[in-house]
């Protein structure tokens, strides 16, 4: 058994199935929750309820009194973009050609970035995913390099700058569980109270069991209390969800692809950031790509792109991770573990909230 | 250049016998598949597949009962000599007296359906990583005449003062600086990933060769899907 704890994992699946679950009969719930989220480590921030597996939430990661103010977006992601630049370091943006890092860029360019301070890590599927932004903006003004040039540089090399990415967008947004909960039960379904029969419907609709659909109910909600917003609805739950649970990983994922010290900066993390995604509320959605669309409409001013603003949905982008053998966990003092070295028992905590649920 | 459809079968020829071990889809393939066996060798022969269609060559993989032996033409009055390019047993008669046939063995022996019943094995597993590794190059050729344009591409970045990019320019409507910087990054973007590619396969060729007996083959198919996606896998042989 180890003193060390996990901060993030996204290769546990194979890792977690390896375990003689008889011996320890609250992972068999624990494990159900494969079905709905099949990478991301779940944590608590509140620290309220405790996973089966030793969990450390990094101190800036801890939650706190969040404020209520009314953020400006479009402020927001202008001032974000003036302190990056205001840092005088060269800037490696990650481009997937999708809504986030579309509007990471967006935001450098409006707020003056000068040609020579940026290089834009893409490939082709980036100008597959957005061509017109790529012949028209980022082509005839700025450097390129390879995203696979990149990642060889973060693992092999010393950057000689800041690495920026599009993260944590998606966790503001709270889309992780509201996305898939539209394309099974509609808009409406969203609209719902954030009851135990709704949230088990959802959950049992996705082929975990009864049991553990009401186990990891109340999981989620165990520190409900602790919300800066109140969670009303499955939209709020979504947000929840994430902001709560999910927010270390969407943090601080990248970290498993290399294990040299580098300036990484995610553009949507920020007080500012935070403070917008507390206030949102469940957007207008008439199809599946009006998720974001507060984001694509930014996008949209800048660059008239009516074909993106309309019918631009969200998709996995697999193109940073092939094949690039990234570390299966990080834990609490920075260390990478590689799969064969990844033992979930080394991390099991008896006393956790799923024991105690069954007993 | 524009390839034409050849009627080829990519055969894995016992060299003892003659017995097919396998038939291929791809020369690769087959390649990958003779380095598992001792004494054995690949055989391209030619298939008119109109002409001569055999409903159990189709089930080869699949069915390690069906064997076939291959044969050829003997010529007179030289007899050719038998090398790892030409491994067939001599033949007074072919079908249609083309150079290369295939018989079906009746009865063969225990040992040979257990060798069989191992290549289908690692020929379905071979098969299903070539699949699975032109299912994420596929996005990387965006013209038809790739496999020339970058090594060519490659020499012109290396030359000083190179027309091609000017041309290009010219004809695509992009500035020079445009056109060197985006060819640059697809060459980069490319090299970097067949090279992960072919690291890959040839991994993956040497476990699955090392597999002595049939398995379940799922495991080995998520390894190999987990390891696309990014996760690292060191696979015990």
């Amino acid at each position: 058994m180890t003193t060390r704890s996990i901060v993030v994992s996204l290769d546990h699946y194979d890792v977690f199935k390896k375990i003689n679950q008889t011996a320890y009969p609250e992972l068999s719930i624990y494990g159900e929750i494969y079905k709905i989220i099949p990478s991301s480590w779940i944590s608590d921030r509140t620290e309220i309820a405790q996973s089966p597996f030793k969990t450390f939430i990094l101190p800036e990661h801890k939650f706190k009194n969040y404020q209520l103010k009314n953020i400006d977006l479009e402020s927001a992601l202008y001032n974000r973009a003036k302190e990056l630049i205001n840092r005088n370091k060269k800037i490696y943006l990650s481009w997937s050609g999708g809504i986030d890092s579309t509007l990471c860029l967006v935001s450098l360019i409006k707020a003056g970035i000068n040609s020579d301070q940026l290089i834009v890590c893409m490939n082709n599927d980036g100008i597959r995913e957005n061509p017109y932004f790529y012949k028209n903006y980022i082509l005839p003004t700025f450097h390129l390099m390879s995203i696979e040039k990149f990642s060889q540089i973060l693992k092999y090399d010393k950057l000689d700058g800041i690495f920026v990415n599009g993260d944590p967008a998606d966790a503001l947004m709270g889309i992780d569980f509201a996305l898939p909960i539209y394309k099974k039960f509609g808009y409406e379904f969203l609209n719902l109270c954030c009851s135990r029969e709704n949230v088990v419907k959802y959950f049992t609709a996705s082929n975990m069991t009864e049991q553990a659909a009401n186990c990891w109910f109340d999981f989620f909600l165990a520190s409900r209390n602790l919300s800066p917003r109140p969670i009303n609805n499955i939209y709020d739950f979504s947000w929840w969800c994430t902001f709560n649970h999910r927010w270390q990983t969407a943090n601080e994922k990248i970290r498993t692809r290399y294990e040299n010290d580098v300036e990484y900066v995610r553009f949507f993390n920020n007080e500012e950031f935070i403070c917008w995604s507390i206030n949102q509320q469940l957007p207008k959605i008439e199809k599946y790509s009006d998720f974001k669309k507060i984001f694509k409409e930014i996008i949209y001013k800048f660059d008239k792109n009516f074909q993106y603003l309309e019918n631009k949905i969200k998709l996995e982008s697999v193109s940073n991770n092939v094949l690039t053998k990234n570390f299966s966990a990080v834990l609490d003092d920075s260390s990478r573990l590689k799969f064969n070295d990844f033992d979930l028992l080394n991390f099991y905590q008896k006393n956790n909230f799923f024991s105690d649920w069954i007993s | 250049m524009t390839d034409p459809i050849k009627q080829y079968l990519y055969l894995v020829v016992d060299r003892q016998s003659n017995y097919i071990i396998s038939i291929c889809s791809s020369p690769s393939i087959a390649n990958a598949v003779s380095d598992g066996f001792l004494n054995s060798t690949v055989m391209v022969i030619y298939w008119p597949y109109l002409t001569f269609e055999n409903k159990n060559l189709k089930k080869h993989g699949l069915d390690y009962q069906i064997n076939f032996k291959l044969i050829r033409l003997a010529t007179k009055p030289v007899n050719e000599r038998s090398t790892e390019v030409n491994v067939a047993e001599p033949s007074a008669k072919t079908f249609m007296n083309l150079r290369y046939d295939l018989v079906e063995v009746i009865e063969p022996t225990e040992d040979w359906i257990s060798m069989r019943r191992l290549a289908n094995t690692r020929l379905y597993l071979i098969t299903y990583l070539e699949r699975a590794i032109e299912r994420y190059m596929i996005k990387h050729q965006t013209f038809s005449q790739d496999s020339l344009f970058y090594p060519i591409l490659h020499n012109e970045l290396h030359k000083t003062n190179s027309s091609s990019f000017r041309e290009y320019a010219e004809i695509s409507g992009m500035s020079e600086k445009e056109t060197i910087s985006h060819l640059k990054n697809k060459l980069e973007s490319m090299s970097i990933y067949v090279f992960r590619m072919k690291a890959f396969w040839e991994k993956y060729v040497d476990y699955i060769n090392s597999i002595q007996s049939e398995t379940d083959i799922n495991d080995i198919l998520r390894l190999i899907e987990v390891e696309l996606l990014g996760g690292d896998r060191e696979i015990d042989h």
